[in-house]
């Protein structure tokens, strides 16, 4: 360890030593030393004189050398010897100098680039189906409801787009309310029902409002979902005020597909997805109808048996109310039964903010773009900078460790 | 008795056409630092190393690597030369590890050399006690003797070249001075 210029001298060395050290001075200068230093001052030429000197070839070959600015082709002379510089010395016959910088740029590159690859993910302009999704309700996790053994075999036609919503949910489904009618294939009384809805707001340009909206119905017809009601506003002919949306029912077994296919229409701004389980509710619907059945069975024997017509006209009435209280059961039934099997789906197109309202691009715009890209590069040099320093530090304390093991190494070398 | 050594100020040719058409100053103050100490550096890792073939490939690795870090000598640090033995040093060590790697039994007796048809019979008892004195120095104790008086360098810049203080570098040259007198001695 090489001390500091000013802690070198002011030690004071012993007199004795002091006076012996400027005798070889002085003998080695060729001046006169003191009385009975003869010896010291002989001794001190004497090992002088057994300084060896380069012979003459040598001494012309490194002066050739010098002459050329000491190119590495020139060296006076080659052999296993000069690997004698170590590790640096070969590496430096492996890789120019010149190369070192540009290459430890280009892996630096590549580190950053690696990262920012890694950590960006699939974050497309549409999105994906769990980007921003949340999901809310006391239900028991999303899944699809199980289709029936009446659907299983018999592929639905996607209905017409109608503004008779019961009428196209009867064509949907085409079937009588009788007690099998709300038994699901494998289905046993301890199935959930689970009701759930979806909330999509999307944002495009917006000149590509309709364009998006068309394929809001596009894939509704895909996935043989229904368009309840949709609107689209114009914004009094200026289109970036142009919004729409729309209200469907999506099978609860197409829902995520449909939901990805809709947030590939332009950028998510937000999906939201609930779900609330109505299994008691509907368990309680079935065991009313089973109860209401079994009293009208009740009551229809009693009318057989009847003796007086006063008699059998209170029965009929009885049955009549029974009958009644059963239709709005079995409807009630019917009811969560599609909101089960269909999925309350709102779709929401809005333009998006800040698109230029007259399309000019003036000096305002220019200098909102001259800012954006600022703020690009400033995140872009804050990112690199934070990947770079720990690199740099790390590359500065392995250099340092490196070389005072290369120090040490030396100083052993002395040793015997 | 050898005449005194003369530094390498001798050169006629060589430097002339690279330093006129060289505006680097630190080129032009590396030319003049060669011209100074091409002998000095390579009679200092010759008797480090005791091998002329050896010295001669760790002196021109050591003007190499001085030329490429010329623009790295700090003058608060020390003189030119300190600067220049320093990186001669580092050289001739590592030869020195790389002979122990390779397990090589270096020539580890200094090359011979003829006695001078001009020294007498004592003259020449002396320098032969001298040198078998020399060999049986330790490494550190040679290298001192080296500095001191192969390459001439001042206490003060050896004291930087080994990385010590002056005083420390002066006291311990004067150890080895000393055990070369009593070995001399005793062998007169």
């Amino acid at each position: 360890m090489r001390l500091p210029e000013g802690s070198r001298k002011h030690e004071p060395l012993d007199p004795e030593v002091e006076a012996e050290l400027a005798v070889i001075e002085a003998a080695l200068a060729g001046g006169p030393v003191p009385d009975g230093e003869d010896e010291l001052a002989r001794l001190a030429r004497e090992l002088r004189d057994e300084r060896a000197e380069p012979t003459d070839a040598f001494a012309a070959r490194l002066d050739r050398w010098a002459a050329s600015g000491f190119a590495r082709a020139e060296r006076p002379t080659r052999g296993p010897r000069l690997e004698s510089g170590g590790r640096r010395e070969r590496f430096g016959g492996i890789v120019p100098r010149w190369a070192v910088a540009p290459a430890g740029g280009l892996a630096m590159l590549a580190v950053i680039v690696g990262i920012a690859v890694s950590t960006s993910g699939p974050q497309l302009g549409g999105g994906d189906d769990d980007e921003g999704a949340s999901i809310g309700g006391g239900g028991t996790g999303i899944q699809p409801a199980p289709a029936t053994q009446e659907d299983a075999g018999a592929p639905q036609a996607a209905p017409e787009v109608s503004g008779n919503v019961e009428e196209a949910l009867r064509d949907a489904d085409g079937r009588r309310a009788d007690r099998s009618s709300f038994q699901y294939s494998g289905d046993t009384a301890e199935d959930r029902k689970i009701v759930r809805t979806a909330d999509l707001t999307l944002v495009s340009e917006p000149e590509e409002v309709r364009e998006v909206s068309d394929g809001v119905n596009e894939v509704t017809n895909r996935y043989e979902g229904i368009v309840v009601s949709s609107s689209v506003q114009s914004g009094d002919g200026e289109t970036s005020r142009a919004s729409s949306q729309f209200q469907l029912r999506i099978p609860a077994g197409n829902l995520q597909p449909a939901l990805a296919d809709l947030s590939e229409l332009a950028h998510v701004q937000s999906r939201t997805e609930s779900t609330e389980d109505i299994t008691g509710q509907f368990l309680s619907a079935q065991e009313r109808i089973e109860e209401l059945e079994a009293e009208r069975e009740g009551l229809l024997t009693r009318l057989a048996d009847a003796e007086t017509d006063e008699a059998a006209e209170v029965i009929r009435r009885q049955v009549d109310a029974v009958n009644s209280q059963l239709r709005a059961t079995r409807a009630e039934l019917e009811n969560d039964r599609q909101r089960v099997r269909l999925v309350p789906v709102t779709v929401s197109i809005l333009p998006e903010e800040g698109a230029g309202d007259d399309g000019d691009w003036g000096v305002e715009e220019a200098a909102e773009d001259a800012a954006d890209v600022l703020t690009t590069a400033a995140g872009v040099m804050l990112v690199a900078g934070a990947v770079l320093l720990p690199l740099a530090a790390l590359a500065l304390l392995v250099a340092l460790v490196l070389r005072t093991r290369t120090n040490r190494a030396r100083d052993r070398a002395l040793d015997e | 008795m050898k005449p005194r050594v003369r530094r390498s100020g001798d050169m006629e040719q060589t430097l002339a056409a690279p330093a006129a058409n060289a505006p680097d100053p630190a080129l032009r103050a590396f030319e003049a630092l060669y011209r100074d100490s091409r002998d000095d550096v390579f009679a200092y890792v010759s008797g480090l190393l005791r091998d002329r073939s050896a010295a001669e490939d760790v002196t021109a690795l050591a003007f190499e690597r001085a030329l490429r870090r010329r623009r790295s000598f700090n003058p608060k640090r020390g003189t030119h030369r300190a600067w220049l033995f320093g990186i001669a040093r580092n050289a001739a060590l590592d030869e020195l590890r790389r002979r122990k790697r390779q397990a090589e039994l270096a020539d580890e007796t200094a090359d011979p050399e003829a006695p001078d048809p001009a020294d007498g019979a004592e003259t020449a008892l002396r320098r032969a006690a001298l040198r078998r004195a020399m060999s049986g120095l330790a490494p550190r104790e040679r290298e001192l003797v080296a500095l001191k008086f192969f390459a001439g360098l001042s206490n003060a810049e050896i004291a930087a070249v080994i990385g010590t203080s002056e005083t420390n570098a002066g006291t311990k040259l004067h150890r080895v001075i000393h055990k070369l007198r009593r070995a001399c001695d005793e062998a007169a």
